[in-house]
């Protein structure tokens, strides 16, 4: 049952209204219930194994917690007798044994993690029997629950956060039922703040959730639906200036997807004064790559920048293989600890989307970029010492579609789902770019279809915020437009009335 | 603290410290300077820097901010 | 209102209570009705019109503008209303009759075209055709037809138990109620039949039946295939029982109908199983495609389509007989001729079949086929 389904939204119409009618206390109670139905309603068996997930994280944060409280008060106590250096050893004795019951905490969630990416990974390549069956073993949106929940067990061990004592609202905070499918990746810290406290019915919050919704259906209905097909069956056919064109429209299907969805979860904890963080920060004005990563699934970004990228860079054998090198190349061993922790995050975004090598490729083209990019930077400077006048609206045009395409360019690896042919359509564009083929590739969609498309980008391009500040009128034909032409349920195929009469 | 600032000179050379303040300028450090600095000042002040700290904006908004961590991770 | 000595910073901290006013509450709720309507408009304007093709969509609804005084409820597919001409069983018999049937109308779609009649009248005698006993579930390629026998419903329980039985797993319930779901994708095929029908839908069926007067002969019919099982499917079971039961339950007699179309072909297995049932439920049973000789049915002029489905002619001759069989087998089934009240009713779709057939004649002579009945 999707986030698009009328299941889901029907569910959510009946959810709402009981939400605010029931008393605060229960506010809560009532989310998990509806998260744990939603969540057996795609398969119980994958409840299994969330649930297995929650409680066994659980109780080691809680461990930790215990832990890191008696140590606060066995240094409280004996502040005076301790001199710095016995303390600093207590303190460290007791953080080795606080890593332990992380680090296991970790291999659980991590063991089940990888297991199910493998297993989907390997099924792909199988028959599509085999993917049905595995689709069912694996419970929905690990991925993103598997790190909201990590992310948790991290800042507990941290001492960022408290142990949250109630399994339950660990179990709500884990799979709250917008975030199950496309995140964001939320923070405990962030998320527990409203998600557990619930406030009373906001006028104002609820009608900008429920803009945010008809907004995110309208990305996904209308824009990403229509162009998904094209983009993953039909143009990846081709090569040359079509591969291109394939590129450009892949990108808008998947920003319209992603968005979308996020706009429909964010949304939807708004309606209920849940706040979310945002994911997206128009990612497609940004004009390099670095900053396309702080625009484009932010939650997930910094995730990988606080939990890996960060830890990985100041990690101790990384340290010493920096001091090693440092009395002969003290310029490389301070780039050393960046480039490193760049790869190894990257390497580990690839493996986090699936295990096969486009995705590796895909998260190593990123890190690759990012490096050169980091190592052009003076370059650019003095470009633009040497040329003052290259700093105008035209030359940030440049820069914003530079990005784009580089962008487009590197998510190829997604389309093609092989590494050479990725290469091969990329280089084909140049060699072999068939600009005559561009009008018989555009035929994979009715005309009809990419005005739809097309106007519904027009739309997204006039921003979030001018729309806002429309009247009622105008959400409510945005409704209706995206019942009529949304891309959902059985096509209407006239083919199929022509029938043998009996 | 002087060593601090050259530190962090050192890794903008346009940006005066002694007035900056990124929840009034905007941010500034991002992940890859981030490292740098923070290699650096371990080096420096002979700390040792969580890296719990590291992701959270509290505490490198400003030159002072970072100084008053420092003297923080000295003394535990 | 705000007391004028009030300062700005007064004011900022000073947060009345949100009064809605009672213009807003208008336009509020004016906004919402015209959001239905322009939702209805819609929907009514993307919904096939089964008026080019697909005519007996319309069946089911064109059922509502009867008078439903019928004696004589004549349930099923194709078999039946194209087969049995109602206007011949009053002209010859006097009994009211009318046709409740639709395209590969399955079991569980019979079953509540009965319960929804009820509604509306109790007939004392319903014929139902047994040929769809041979769809034990919902076939693969059901869906349209789903939607052409179940869209003209008007809302009831039978609606909603005929809807669950019969939807394919990728269908949904939903798409029914607001059947927009489904239809909705129609936006960029939208012709000009859309447009025309919008409001004034032309009558495809007299009394239920659905008039062919063109002729195309039976020639060479196919050698039966060998089936792995003749059983009849136990969804196909369950719902004979029901309307047996039903039938029981409000006091009509029920038969059962087996039409003389020569295909699909009729197996005898299958024909023992119906003679079996109706034996064990003290059912009449008229089997007619043994009895062809009898009617006078002569395949290379009373059939439209090669012996799939009889035309007029082959329907009226149907009729007659089956007029004959009705009087012997059900008592309670008297002749209305002379009753005022249904001579009016009768009088007027007399004419309309009459005038159908006088023009149906006249392209045949000219044009050499049934054509404009196919146009919109």
């Amino acid at each position: 049952m999707p986030l698009t389904s009328i299941a889901f939204v029907g569910g959510l119409a009946l959810l709402m209204p009981l939400y605010y009618a029931l008393p605060m206390k229960t506010r809560w109670p009532l989310l998990l219930l509806a998260s744990l139905g939603f969540y057996a309603f795609a398969g119980w068996r994958g409840l299994c194994y969330v649930l297995f997930t929650v409680i066994s994280t659980w109780l080691i944060a809680w461990r930790i917690d215990t832990m890191q409280a008696r140590q606060k008060a066995y240094v409280a106590e004996h502040r005076a007798e301790l001199s710095r250096e016995e303390r600093k050893a207590y303190n460290a004795v007791q953080k080795r044994a606080q890593r332990r019951w992380l680090i296991l905490g970790l291999a659980v969630n991590l063991g089940i993690m990888a297991f199910m990416i493998v297993l989907k990974s390997t099924s792909l390549k199988g028959t599509l029997e085999d993917a049905l069956r595995f689709e069912i073993l694996i419970p929905l949106g690990i991925s993103y629950y598997t790190f909201r929940i990590m992310g948790y067990l991290i800042d507990v061990y941290w001492g960022k956060v408290r142990a949250q004592k109630n399994p339950a609202k660990l179990t709500l905070f884990t799979i709250f039922f917008p975030q199950v499918w496309m995140g964001p990746i939320s923070r405990y810290e962030y998320l527990s703040e409203t998600l557990l406290a619930p406030r009373k019915f906001d006028w104002d919050s609820f009608q900008s959730g429920a803009q945010r919704m008809i907004f995110g259906y309208f990305k996904k209905l209308v824009i990403a639906e229509r162009l998904i097909g094209p983009a993953l069956r039909d143009l990846p056919k081709l090569d040359g200036i079509s591969a291109l064109l394939n590129m450009v429209v892949y990108a808008a299907a998947l920003y319209c997807d992603f968005t979308g969805g996020i706009d429909i979860a964010i949304g939807i904890g708004e309606c209920f004064g849940i706040k979310m963080e945002e994911n997206f920060d128009s990612p497609f004005r940004s004009k390099n790559i670095f900053e396309y990563w702080r625009r484009w699934h932010i939650t997930m970004g910094t995730w990988f920048r606080d939990y890996v990228f960060y830890p990985v860079s100041v990690a101790k054998p990384l340290q010493k293989l920096t001091a090693k090198i440092k009395q002969k190349h003290p310029k490389l061993a301070r780039r050393a600890p960046v480039y490193i922790a760049t790869m190894v995050t990257w390497f580990v975004t690839g493996i986090w989307h699936g295990a096969a090598w486009n995705y590796i490729a895909w998260g190593l083209a990123n890190g690759v970029v990012i490096l050169i990019s980091q190592e052009l930077q003076p370059l650019y400077g003095k470009f633009h010492t040497r040329f003052p006048k290259m700093n105008g609206k035209a030359y940030d045009a440049f820069q914003i579609a530079r990005t784009f395409l580089l962008m487009a360019f590197i998510r190829a690896f997604d389309i093609y789902l092989d590494v050479p042919l990725t290469f091969s359509r990329f280089a084909s564009i140049f060699i072999r770019p068939h600009f005559g083929a561009l009008s018989e590739a555009l035929q994979v969609l009715p005309w009809l279809d990419w005005l739809v498309a097309g106007l519904g980008i027009c739309l997204l391009l006039i921003g979030t915020k001018r729309l806002r500040r429309l009247p009622a009128a105008f959400w409510l034909l945005l409704v209706l437009a995206i019942l009529v032409f949304g891309v959902y349920g059985l096509g209407y195929d006239a083919s199929a009335f022509v029938y043998t009469r009996f | 603290m002087d060593d601090l600032l050259a530190i962090l000179n050192d890794l903008y050379p346009d940006v005066d410290f002694t007035a900056y303040d990124a929840r009034v300028d905007g941010p500034l450090i991002q992940s890859m300077e981030m490292v740098e600095l923070i290699t650096a000042i371990e080096e420096k002040f002979d700390v040792e820097f969580p890296p719990s700290l590291m992701g959270d904006p509290d505490h490198f908004h400003s030159a002072a901010a970072i100084w008053e961590l420092i003297r923080r991770l000295e003394d535990e | 209102m705000l007391p004028r000595a009030m300062s700005w910073r007064q004011r900022s901290q000073f947060k009345p209570r949100k009064e809605v006013s009672p213009l807003k509450k208008i336009l509020s709720l004016a906004l919402c009705i015209t959001f239905f309507l322009a939702l209805t408009a819609a929907q009514n304007l993307l919904m096939p019109k089964y008026m080019a093709e697909s005519r007996e969509g319309r069946l089911t609804g064109e059922y509502y503008q009867d008078s439903h005084r019928n004696d004589l409820l004549i349930i099923g597919d194709c078999e039946v209303y194209e087969n049995i001409s109602p206007i011949t069983l009053w002209e010859e018999f006097g009994i009211p009759s009318f046709i409740r049937g639709n395209a590969k109308q399955l079991m569980w779609h019979s079953f509540a075209m009965l319960e929804d009649a009820l509604r509306y009248e109790t007939p004392k005698v319903v014929l139902l055709s047994v040929l769809a006993m041979m769809y034990g579930a919902p076939t693969r390629d059901i869906e349209p037809y789903n939607r052409m026998a179940l869209d003209g419903l008007r809302w009831s329980r039978a609606k909603a138990d005929a809807v669950r039985a019969s939807m394919l797993p990728e269908e949904s319930f939903s798409s029914y109620v607001l059947p927009l779901l489904r239809f909705h994708g129609r936006w960029s095929e939208l012709g000009r039949t859309d447009w025309q029908h919008y409001f004034a839908k032309r009558q495809v069926g007299i009394a239920g039946f659905v008039m062919r007067s063109d002729v195309k002969p039976a020639g060479w019919i196919p050698p039966p295939k060998l089936l792995p099982n003749y059983d009849f499917g136990d969804m196909a079971w369950e719902y004979l029982d029901k309307i047996a039961a039903l039938c029981e339950a409000r006091g009509i007699q029920l038969v059962l109908f087996k039409a003389p179309s020569l295909t699909p072909h009729w197996y005898g297995e299958w024909d023992a199983q119906i003679a079996q049932y109706a034996l064990e439920h003290n059912l009449a049973y008229l089997n007619a495609l043994d009895k062809a000789d009898e009617i006078g049915l002569d395949y290379a002029l009373d059939t439209y389509d090669a012996g799939l489905h009889l035309n007029r002619q082959g329907a009226e001759k149907m009729a007659v007989y089956l007029g004959e069989f009705l009087k012997d087998h059900c008592p309670e089934l008297i002749d209305r001729r002379g009753e005022e009240i249904f001579d009016r009713d009768w009088a007027v779709k007399c004419a309309q079949y009459h005038a159908m057939r006088a023009a149906q004649e006249r392209e045949i002579a000219a044009l050499g086929e049934v054509r404009t009945f196919f146009a919109d």
